[in-house]
């Protein structure tokens, strides 16, 4: 489900009033209810691809099963892992390493090539084959019970707040809420989840999309303006991600909320991490956790030679990149992080002891090298990544900026002003000056007032908005 | 019993909340949404202007092509008939229409001279939504509405909301009533670009033109409203015209328009490819813009070619 779109509005009150017209004693009907709609849903965007859906759910439920009753315990885990992941290889990899193939065969005089696929990517595949096999890797080591009750199950891979993009839930967290005796309706909790839709709403329409014009003017055409535009631009575009990103994955737990469930927190704060290390504690939360309990932890983790452990940070945030996309650059920026960490470990770098200054000092440093990092992920090559960072670091030619003052710079500043403010405050100050969460009903109200009406006077609603720059 | 009370209470301030957001948009966004027309300087007076009070004989229409190419006192000095330059950059043929529709509620020009670009006004490319861009101020006039709906279904629902309306634009729109200080108007509208051919530029944007022979991509939205824009501005005299271009132009791409021009019997003049201007940097800023010196040898030469114009009733326009 698109949480900004118009279709969400007139859905979501429609979804929230069927689940909770059915009454509280009838908790299978109304985890069927979840289902339906998580499965209408995705049916909504390509029919066949629920298939797929539904296979890797069929697959990760019955290989956890056979593991509580096998001895045959790794080969099942190995077999069943790698039937699980071939879909996401097949749709999402292919062509990627069908061209990266062609492209080493023909550097040898060897030409022979594969057709490439022309079928679009399922939606929300990553996320829900690394939800299933997490789940299949706890069974594996015992961490929780095979779930033998294929509905509950089958709901827990498929729950539509985060189908699409996330978060990666843990399914210790969320099938004990499926399988509970949950209140009728929890209205603290609905309430927060509209407060954490409503600032998610206004992560994304107001701060994302708005700094998306920019981006979307400067980096396909990069080479036309000048190194100063092209670093405001990468600025931009390190807003947009996060923005777009933490904004709808806000949106995803407040939808979870309204509906009683509690799903995992994803971001938190990123850009005020210290180091890299410390980032990928508070960016996709979600996706570290899995990252570090299924692949770094089975690798050895930390919990070896210095220089084997160096090895498995590397490769973690080698399979992180991979996982982003299928293309070099996201694996360029995989690895820019996982070096970065390793640097960090060797000098003792991964916390902050110092003062304020130093501190400062330290998120500022990190956010640059984040900065940098976010080209790669956003340029459709290497080449052009470099060139960009070239054209960003050429300090000889003339010094100008590109930027929409009159149209669209006023409200990017708009938006990026409360952005900073609300997680400066959420940072350093969590106990002080509380709007959403303040004591008096007038400031809260004035709060969601003034965001909503933020949100309507200055979010991006469609593409009617652009930055006349070329034409 | 007691979650019952809770949702009642739940649903109850949501309608609350809902309330309170719609007296905000029927005061705050009414009083931006009103704004607009309220401002008779600069870019948005400009168009208020060309909307309600326009009454020239001779219009100028098309994207920032038709707006730095057409220099309208020129216009207006040598053919003795007055001229505006009604041109807005980077819309499309689909906000152009609209416009138009505006014009021709209040009165029939003596002659409309549109400015043809193939990749705003025909081929497929970026989205459609692009062309509401500024039309918003004149929802509620006659028949414009209607094309919002054809271009996204969902703006008959979004633009009952007043905030909705003043969206990315309550900001300028305030600065400029309350300082009054935008002058981005030029004479008669037009608008030249007065500065040295960026060769860098057009160097960069040689692989953005259809210099080559390949089938183009044309937008069925597009050329509806091309038909539509002709089939109107057809009702009084209409002339289609391509300026130059540093690149020049394959002709292939316009064939669409030159069907239609000789269904409709519209006389369209393509100086795309003419010799004088093509790769000659002292008459162009970029690629597809002349500058100053470019835009008065064009207007020269145009109207050089109105002179021999005649109109639907067979006669000289302009002797």
């Amino acid at each position: 489900m698109i949480y900004n779109s118009f279709n969400f509005l007139i859905l979501f009150p429609l979804l929230f009033m069927g689940y909770y017209v059915i009454p509280v004693r009838f908790q299978k009907a109304r985890n069927l209810f979840l289902l339906a709609v998580s499965y209408g849903l995705y049916l909504n965007w390509k029919p066949v691809y629920a298939l797929i859906l539904l296979l890797v759910t069929a697959v990760t439920y019955c290989v956890a099963i056979l593991l509580e009753r096998t001895e045959r315990r790794k080969l099942i885990i190995w077999v069943g892992g790698a039937i699980s992941v071939l879909p996401l290889l097949f749709f999402k990899y292919f062509n990627f390493i069908n061209e990266t193939v062609y492209g080493l065969l023909s550097s040898v005089g060897l030409r022979y090539e594969l057709q490439g696929l022309n079928w679009a990517i399922p939606v929300g595949i990553s996320f829900y084959t690394f939800q299933a096999l997490g789940y299949l890797m706890d069974v594996y080591y015992k961490r929780i019970d095979a779930e033998k009750d294929f509905l509950t199950y089958t709901l827990f891979v498929s729950f539509f707040p985060s189908i699409m993009a996330g978060p990666i839930n843990k399914s210790s967290l969320v099938i004990p809420q499926l399988k509970a005796i949950r209140l009728y309706f929890d209205y603290e909790k609905a309430v927060e989840g509209l407060k954490f839709i409503l600032w998610g709403m206004f992560m994304k329409v107001v701060v994302a999309d708005r700094a998306a014009i920019y981006v979307d003017t400067i980096f396909p055409n990069y080479g036309s303006y000048s190194g100063l535009t092209c670093f405001v631009a990468s600025l931009h575009y390190t807003i947009q991600i996060y923005a777009d990103f933490a904004g709808y994955s806000l949106m995803a737990l407040g939808v979870g909320k309204t509906l009683g469930f509690e799903l995992t927190e994803n971001f938190r704060r990123p850009y005020f991490a210290v180091s890299v290390t410390d980032f990928w504690r508070r960016w996709h939360i979600s996706l570290s956790i899995w990252l570090r309990d299924y692949v770094y932890i089975p690798l050895g983790g930390s919990r070896c030679h210095k220089i084997l452990n160096y090895w498995n940070i590397f490769i973690t945030f080698l399979i992180s990149g991979i996982w982003h996309g299928a293309n070099w650059t996201f694996i360029a920026w995989g690895i820019l992080h996982g070096m970065a960490q390793i640097i960090e470990k060797m000098l003792g770098l991964q916390k902050c002891e110092g003062g304020a200054v130093m501190k400062t000092i330290r998120i500022l440093v990190t956010f640059m090298i984040i900065n940098i990092a976010w080209i790669f992920f956003r340029m459709p090559s290497i080449t052009d990544a470099l060139s960009m960072i070239g054209c960003v670091f050429d300090f000889n030619q003339p010094v100008s900026l590109f930027l929409d003052y009159k149209q669209n710079l006023p409200y990017t500043l708009i938006g990026f002003a409360l952005l900073l403010a609300k997680d400066f405050r959420d940072e350093f100050y969590p106990q002080r000056l509380k709007l959403m969460n303040s004591e008096k009903t007038v400031v809260r109200w004035a709060t969601y007032l003034f965001l909503m009406t933020t949100i309507l006077l200055t979010g991006v609603f469609g593409d009617d908005q652009f930055i006349y720059a070329a034409f | 019993m007691q979650h019952f009370e809770e949702m009642k209470k739940f649903l109850l301030k949501i309608g609350l909340f809902l309330c309170f957001l719609l007296i905000i948009d029927q005061t705050v966004g009414a009083y931006f949404d009103s704004i607009p027309k309220k401002i008779h300087k600069g870019g948005v007076g400009r168009e208020n202007y060309i909307s309600n009070e326009l009454k020239d004989s001779i219009l100028i229409l098309g994207s920032s092509r038709a707006w730095e190419h057409y220099d309208a006192q020129m216009i207006m000095d040598s053919l003795g008939f007055t001229c505006y330059n009604c041109a807005e950059g980077g819309r499309g043929i689909i906000n152009h229409y609209a416009r138009l529709k505006m014009v021709m509620e209040r009165y029939k020009p003596q002659l409309i001279i549109y400015e043809v670009t193939p990749f705003l006004d025909m081929l497929m490319g970026e989205s459609n939504s692009r062309c509401l861009f500024g039309l918003k101020p004149f929802y509620d006039r006659k028949g414009i509405d209607s094309i919002f709906w054809d271009i996204d279904p969902y703006e008959k629902y979004k633009m009952m909301s007043n905030l909705y309306r003043g969206n990315s634009k309550f900001l300028r729109n305030l600065f400029v009533y309350l300082t009054d200080r935008d002058t981005s108007i030029g004479v008669r509208g037009f608008s030249p670009k007065r500065c040295m051919f960026d060769s860098l530029k057009t160097q960069k944007g040689i692989d953005r033109m259809y210099d080559c022979n390949y089938d183009y991509n044309y937008d069925e939205v597009r050329m509806k409203y091309l038909s539509l824009f002709i089939e109107k501005a057809n009702n009084t005299n209409l002339l289609l015209v391509v300026s130059p271009l540093w690149y020049g132009q394959d002709s292939k791409v316009l064939e669409p328009v030159k069907e239609i021009c000789r269904m409709k019997n519209v006389r369209l003049f393509d100086y795309s490819n003419d010799k004088r201007f093509v790769h000659n940097n002292e008459l162009f800023a970029d690629g597809l813009h002349l500058n100053l010196k470019g835009a008065e040898e064009f207007t020269r030469m145009l109207i050089k070619d109105l002179r021999n114009l005649k109109g639907k009733h067979g006669k000289f326009l302009f002797k």
